[in-house]
């Protein structure tokens, strides 16, 4: 168990999040954790900072969350001294140019991603290969 | 006592003539009238004021003193109501009110002639002294009411509940009172002992401070502005001096030549006065545009805001059910939640498909609305190689053609220059012309040629497909349209590509058109697009110029 990777997938649609269970589920040796809101993201990178919680290997990030948004979520991120390398997907349903470019140029996600078309399974070589 | 009486004329004079100024400024408003009462007792006040001394006529001396305490009275109440009624005049009053303020007024004007107020005047080395009559006591409580409580004090409170103009015009006659109060207190205070007995009422005479600022508030009601008021006291000062050269001309030459430099000066100081307003109020305006301009941009920012929300709102409820849908789909497809009997996973894998077609839909409908918000962005990057985007757009699309049986060509006239682009636009665009002439053209095929011309490059795409009539060529790149025969060629299309297509050639700063000889005649698509595009429209949105929404 010490060599598992950890997910921490901040999505707030809990029938996404079944999906998504299923897709990690079938990759296998995979840690992940779901939170709903993008303050239990920022409460969690803050707890990352004081060594009280674990670095996750990638975090999925939704932008449209029920109280703050994913790109606010990633400014923190950012900023945080220990979490600042972490390597980010940003899964949406938003598709815009300018957002696009604010998240993977400013804020340094590794990839944006359309959940129209990362569907399903489509999405386990990205997780694999981000894992590795 | 000449040079003494010579002052007092002089403020008088001066005084009264601000008072006629401000009255002739408005003489309709109520307290430009007061102010000009204001005045008139001020200089009742000051004469008797001197008079009362400096003679051993009993008589006059007298009625000098009581003349001295009945226009003080008749002054409090005056300077009460300007100040009620500065630098607006209120409304009116309920008669009781007036009633209340005005008889103490008269009552201690009438008292001023009797000896309840001052009793015993004699005269005593050309210096006037009485005893205090019974009601002394009260007359000193009456103006110390009137005049600083009442006045003063009101003024205080206005000053601290108005803003901006009238807010200066307050500061302006509060300027004017601390002056001569100061004055008056240092003087008669202080320096009483050291300074020459004819210049004993210096002090009285610092009054001149209070109608002067009151005046200068009243008539121009300009903003305080330090740079205007300096010129204004420069230009005063330098007029008061040359006046006082000129009538102290010794010869009638020398009050020719001091007259004609008095006028001068004045012209030239009036001129100076007028051109620092101009520059003053031209900063203002130019302060005041930048101000507009800034909140524009700042609306404009929160406009793109509340853009990008609604799409991103508008964008999550429509994308959701179908990622949500299309992901269990692939799931139970796949076979992560189990093996599937065949007939079960035959309509599993056609709602699927049905899923995926609907997923294109809204992505197109998003597409074409987030364009008409002007939230779709051109993004240009140099050295774009449009001629390969071409050839890799007919090769990606030559299987189709050859699945219908028709040809598909590609040709490079001339050596085609890299361009500057949004590469990711651009191939739509033209994989949408491409894709369409396929499409439509049932035998034949299609050419597609590449060209230079000057600082553009040409792009045609020929095809031998259905055609249209010139009706259709006008309303072909608006969004939603298709044609009778289009729909009945290709149910799927949705009229979208086009429209996009228009959208991103013309955001490029190029022309796209259509030429039909006719149904069934085949259809020219030509597209011009400059080379360095960028340096014509950097990062512009993409703008929507026609929108058919017969949807």
């Amino acid at each position: 168990m010490v060599n598992q990777k950890k997910i921490l997938w901040v999505e707030d649609e809990k029938d996404l999040i079944d999906v998504y269970t299923e897709i990690v589920k079938a990759i296998g040796g995979i840690d992940v954790e779901f939170m709903q809101l993008g303050q239990q993201a920022i409460d969690r990178m803050k707890e990352i900072q004081d060594g009280k919680a674990e670095k996750p290997d990638l975090i999925m990030l939704d932008l449209l969350l029920p109280d703050i948004n994913g790109d606010k979520v990633c400014e923190v991120i950012r900023k945080t001294p220990a979490t600042k390398d972490i390597k980010i997907f940003v899964l949406t349903n938003y598709s815009g140019e300018q957002m696009e470019q604010k998240m993977t140029k400013e804020l340094a996600a590794e990839k944006y991603l359309v959940k129209t078309e990362w569907i399903g399974t489509k999405l386990m070589p990205l997780i694999k290969e981000a894992l590795k | 006592m000449t040079f003494e009486f010579g002052i007092i004329i002089f403020i008088s004079v001066f005084i009264f003539g601000l008072g006629i100024l401000v009255y002739l400024n408005n003489h309709k408003n109520r307290t430009n009238k007061l102010f000009l009462a204001t005045v008139c007792g001020i200089i009742v006040w000051m004469i008797s004021n001197f008079l009362e001394n400096g003679t051993s006529n009993l008589t006059l001396a007298s009625i000098a003193l009581r003349l001295d305490f009945f226009s003080a009275s008749i002054l409090s109440y005056f300077w009460l109501l300007f100040c009620l009624n500065f630098p607006q005049p209120r409304e009116k009053r309920p008669w009781f009110e007036k009633v209340l303020v005005v008889v103490p007024a008269i009552f201690f004007a009438a008292m001023s002639f009797s000896d309840l107020i001052i009793k015993n005047i004699t005269v005593v080395n050309e210096r006037v002294v009485f005893d205090e009559g019974i009601l002394f006591i009260f007359y000193a409580v009456y103006i110390l009411a009137y005049m600083i409580i009442g006045g003063c004090g009101y003024l205080v409170f206005t000053y601290y509940k108005s803003k901006d103009i009238q807010r200066t015009q307050i500061l302006y006659v509060l300027l004017g009172l601390s002056i001569s109060g100061s004055i008056a207190v240092v003087i008669n205070l202080f320096l009483q002992p050291y300074i020459p007995v004819e210049l004993f009422r210096l002090g009285t005479y610092a009054v001149i401070f209070v109608p002067a600022f009151t005046a200068y508030a009243i008539v121009t009601k300009k903003l305080f502005n330090i740079k205007i008021v300096a010129t204004e006291l420069l230009a005063l000062t330098l007029w008061i001096i040359l006046l006082i050269r000129t009538i102290l001309s010794s010869n009638p030459q020398d009050f020719a030549i001091n007259l004609t430099i008095s006028i001068c000066v004045t012209i030239f100081g009036i001129l100076l006065i007028k051109n620092v307003i101009v520059e003053v109020e031209q900063s203002k305006e130019i302060k005041k545009a930048y101000e507009i301009e800034k909140q524009a941009h700042q609306d404009l920012i929160e406009l793109d805001e509340a853009k990008t929300n609604f799409m991103l709102v508008t964008q999550h409820h429509l994308r959701t059910p179908l990622s949500v849908t299309a992901g269990f789909m692939d799931l139970l497809i796949k076979g992560n939640y189990g093996k599937i009997d065949s007939n079960a996973l035959d309509i599993i894998k056609r709602s699927d498909e049905s899923i995926r077609k609907e997923i294109e839909v809204v992505n197109d409908l998003l597409t074409v609305s987030s364009f008409q918000l002007g939230k779709g962005y051109v993004q240009f990057e140099q050295n774009v190689p449009i001629k390969d985007i071409l050839e890799d757009i007919v090769k990606d699309l030559k299987p189709v053609a050859d699945n219908q049986k028709i040809y598909l060509k590609f040709e490079s006239i001339d050596p085609i220059p890299n361009i500057s682009a949004d590469k990711k636009q651009i191939r739509m665009a033209l994989q949408n012309i491409i894709d369409n002439a396929i499409k439509y053209t049932k035998q034949g095929g299609v050419d597609v040629k590449i060209k230079l011309e000057g600082d553009k490059v040409k792009i045609e795409i020929k095809d031998t497909g259905m055609g249209m009539t010139p009706e259709d060529q006008k309303e072909l790149f608006k969004a939603f349209h298709r044609n009778k025969e289009s729909w009945a060629a290709n149910a799927t299309g949705k009229g979208i590509g086009l429209f996009l297509t228009d959208q991103i050639i013309h955001a490029h700063s190029g022309k796209i058109w259509a030429e039909s000889e006719g149904p069934g005649r085949g259809t020219i698509f030509s597209i011009e697009l400059p080379i360095n595009a960028d340096l014509q429209s950097i990062n512009k949105p993409l703008q929507v110029k026609s929108v058919n929404a017969n949807i």
